[in-house]
């Protein structure tokens, strides 16, 4: 690879935009082509940056351009698609959330990732927010002990009415505010606490036809860690997607949103707030959020070092499991234990 | 030539934002659904001499601009749009797409300005020229803003940090082009990258911006460090209204505003109150350290009319 890292990226979404506007001020990295279908979107960037190269098709882009690695950014039915032809020319790749339809369909990018030894990453942004990642750091740390039950949520005041758009079709989504959105709650809670076994989960829809609106599940983790979580993209007044973590440990208890981290030790009864403001160090560019310019920046150099992400295709896999078994339980109305999960059709 | 308020009142609790906790966000709105208690607030600033009022096109900015007109107070106050509703925009656009979101937009135009709009060529005209769009876009924002005294236009940090990032000069300038042509009132910009923003209009040779952005003790969202904006405040001609100087009700009032009127080129400040009390208060302390520093007035580019926005507006 030349010192420039090469970038192609598919799919100019929010975030599609997000990442290529973060990409465009670092230094040793260049967006040279895009592929997106949206007329009105292209013109746009044809009027921003006339220097990129614009494609309809994907295949096209990868075909005549000299790339180093493709941002995913496209709508969630066509990241598998796209990430296994980005790998069969061993591409690096960065996949927004999730990494697909379902884990049945993304399972197979892990071998491929692994056989090209292509670096991966997939777009689980949480990882770079201060409050969340002191969080896993006090648990790690383990004055607080082991832990022992937990209750989280997430929450948006998104849809009060029909939605439109891929999100709301099944087919292009893989699911509702489960596979759109909570699935960065399922990221933090197998970040913070490893791997779920079991799964029992319900699921309510009342503004879509084909997806979830509501889901709620109680969760056994392999570390013998149990708890719930419950989520809704309908819920009023979380005018921004809203995370919270509780987590009680057996030497204390702690608490965690994207605005603070809140730790109790039982030794000394000491109860201690850390705010979003006592830890933030700047970034180089601001756009949408200071993680996002961070999770670019740890791509990038794992691109340019050739360096294995924690947060690649493997586990991105790992979490999709989790949201698999959670659509299996609440259709089949049982307990699911993700050991079997691979063997139901 | 008129100047800008020293003193402009903030919007965020009047729309349930809180960048501390997103509890306290809810309190607020909570606090805040009955107009009449955010009708308190502004009636208690302007009684107060803070004339100055910051608003975005939130679905209740409609609400507060005629709750403003009604109690006849439209003519003492200074208006500040923040353009456009960033965060409804990303749920509306999530929710029906982007194509679906600019038609909603345009649906939601007066009749004037969609025969306006028709008169241009139609909606899939507008499409094909890019920036047309972008000019039809704020002149249907700014809509509820045309019988109010409006001294400057603020385009959101979500727009002008994009644009800064991709370094869209084309975009920048005919925004500033198109307030300073159809408005009485002067283009601002809200940033979350100061030294870029100070950095790019030096290079476009855009003369010195009017610029919102984030200075606070703490250090808090200013990047790509509190070093770096200070430097870039020091060392460039551009007048800057200081927001999140609390750091979103971290810092204590009196040590906040010590810090922030310690620095050069800044001389107003986008401040959130909720209470009597509370503006009472914070106030006082901003006169005090105000006046403790030797700050001129902060001046806009050009002579504002303040007598209201111009025919572009109908």
């Amino acid at each position: 690879m030349n010192d420039e890292i090469n970038l192609g990226i598919v799919g100019l979404g929010k975030m599609g935009i997000a990442h290529m506007a973060i990409l465009n001020t670092f230094e040793g990295a260049s967006v040279r082509a895009v592929a997106e279908k949206q007329k009105l979107i292209t013109k746009g960037i044809r009027s921003v940056l006339p220097a990129i190269a614009l494609y309809d098709r994907y295949e096209e882009m990868l075909e005549k351009e000299p790339l180093d690695a493709v941002y995913i950014t496209s709508p969630t039915s066509l990241h598998v698609q796209i990430a296994e032809a980005c790998l069969a020319r061993g591409l690096a790749i960065f996949v927004e959330k999730p990494l697909g339809l379902s884990g049945r369909e993304s399972k197979h990018l892990v071998g491929l990732a692994s056989e090209k030894q292509a670096v991966s990453m997939v777009g689980y942004c949480k990882h770079y927010v201060e409050t969340f990642a002191r969080a896993r750091e006090l648990l790690d740390g383990g004055a607080l002990g082991k832990p022992v039950y937990l209750t989280s949520c997430m929450y948006v005041s998104q849809l009060f009415s029909r939605g439109s758009g891929w999100r709301y079709k099944k087919e292009s989504s893989g699911g509702g505010v489960l596979n759109i959105l909570a699935t960065h709650l399922v990221d933090i809670l197998v970040w913070f606490f490893g791997d779920i076994s079991s799964v029992s989960c319900d699921m309510k829809s009342h503004y879509s036809s084909e997806v979830e609106d509501y889901a709620h599940a109680y969760f056994n983790f392999e570390s013998g860690l149990a708890g719930s979580m419950d989520t809704s993209w309908s819920i009023r007044n979380y005018r921004l997607p809203e995370i919270r973590v509780e987590v009680q440990c057996e030497n204390g208890m702690l608490a965690v949103t994207e605005d603070y981290v809140k730790y109790q030790t039982d030794s000394d009864g000491t109860h201690s707030t850390l705010y979003g403001q006592d830890l933030y160090s700047g970034v180089p560019i601001h756009v949408g959020g200071p993680e996002y310019a961070r999770e670019d920046a740890h791509f990038l150099d794992c691109v340019r070092t050739r360096r294995r992400s924690d947060i690649d295709v493997a586990y991105g896999y790992r979490v999709q499991r989790v949201t698999d078994a959670m659509y299996e339980s609440a259709e089949s109305r049982t307990v699911v234990e993700l050991s079997k999960l691979e063997l139901k059709p | 030539m008129s100047s800008i308020d020293p003193i402009i009142l903030g919007h965020n609790q009047f729309i349930g934002v809180s960048h501390l906790s997103q509890d306290a966000a809810r309190t607020r709105v909570e606090r805040f659904s009955d107009i009449g208690k955010v009708g308190e607030v502004i009636k208690f600033c302007a009684e107060s001499g803070v004339n100055g009022m910051m608003l975005s096109t939130h679905p209740r900015a409609r609400d507060i601009l005629d709750y403003i007109k009604a109690e006849g107070l439209s003519g003492q106050m200074n208006m500040y749009p923040l353009i456009p509703f960033a965060q409804g925009y990303v749920r509306r656009m999530n929710a029906v797409g982007l194509p679906g979101m600019v038609r909603e937009i345009f649906a939601s135009a007066p009749l004037s300005k969609k025969l306006t709009i028709s008169l241009q060529g139609g909606l899939g005209f507008l499409r094909r020229d890019f920036t047309r769009m972008l000019g039809a876009f704020i002149d249907i924002e700014l809509l509820p803003f045309k019988d109010f005294n409006v001294k400057a236009v603020f385009l959101h940090d979500a727009f002008v940090d994009l644009s800064l990032a991709l370094q869209a000069e084309e975009q920048i300038r005919f925004f500033v082009d198109h307030i300073s042509k159809h408005y009485e009132a002067a283009p601002a910009f809200e940033t979350m990258n100061f030294p870029l923003l100070v950095e790019s209009f030096k290079r476009w040779g855009l003369g010195k911006p009017l610029v919102m952005a984030t200075f606070n003790k703490a250090g808090f969202q200013m990047n790509p460090s509190k070093e770096a904006c200070e430097a870039a405040l020091l060392e460039n001609d551009v007048d800057v209204v200081a927001m999140s100087t609390l750091a979103a009700g971290y810092l204590e009032p009196q040590d906040a505003y010590e810090y922030v009127f310690s620095l050069p080129n800044i001389d107003s400040v986008v401040v959130g109150v909720s209470t009597r009390e509370h503006a009472t208060e914070t106030f006082e302390i901003i006169k005090k350290c105000r006046s403790s520093y030797h700050c001129s007035n902060l001046r806009v580019q050009k002579p504002l009319a303040g007598s209201g926005m111009s025919q572009n507006l109908m």
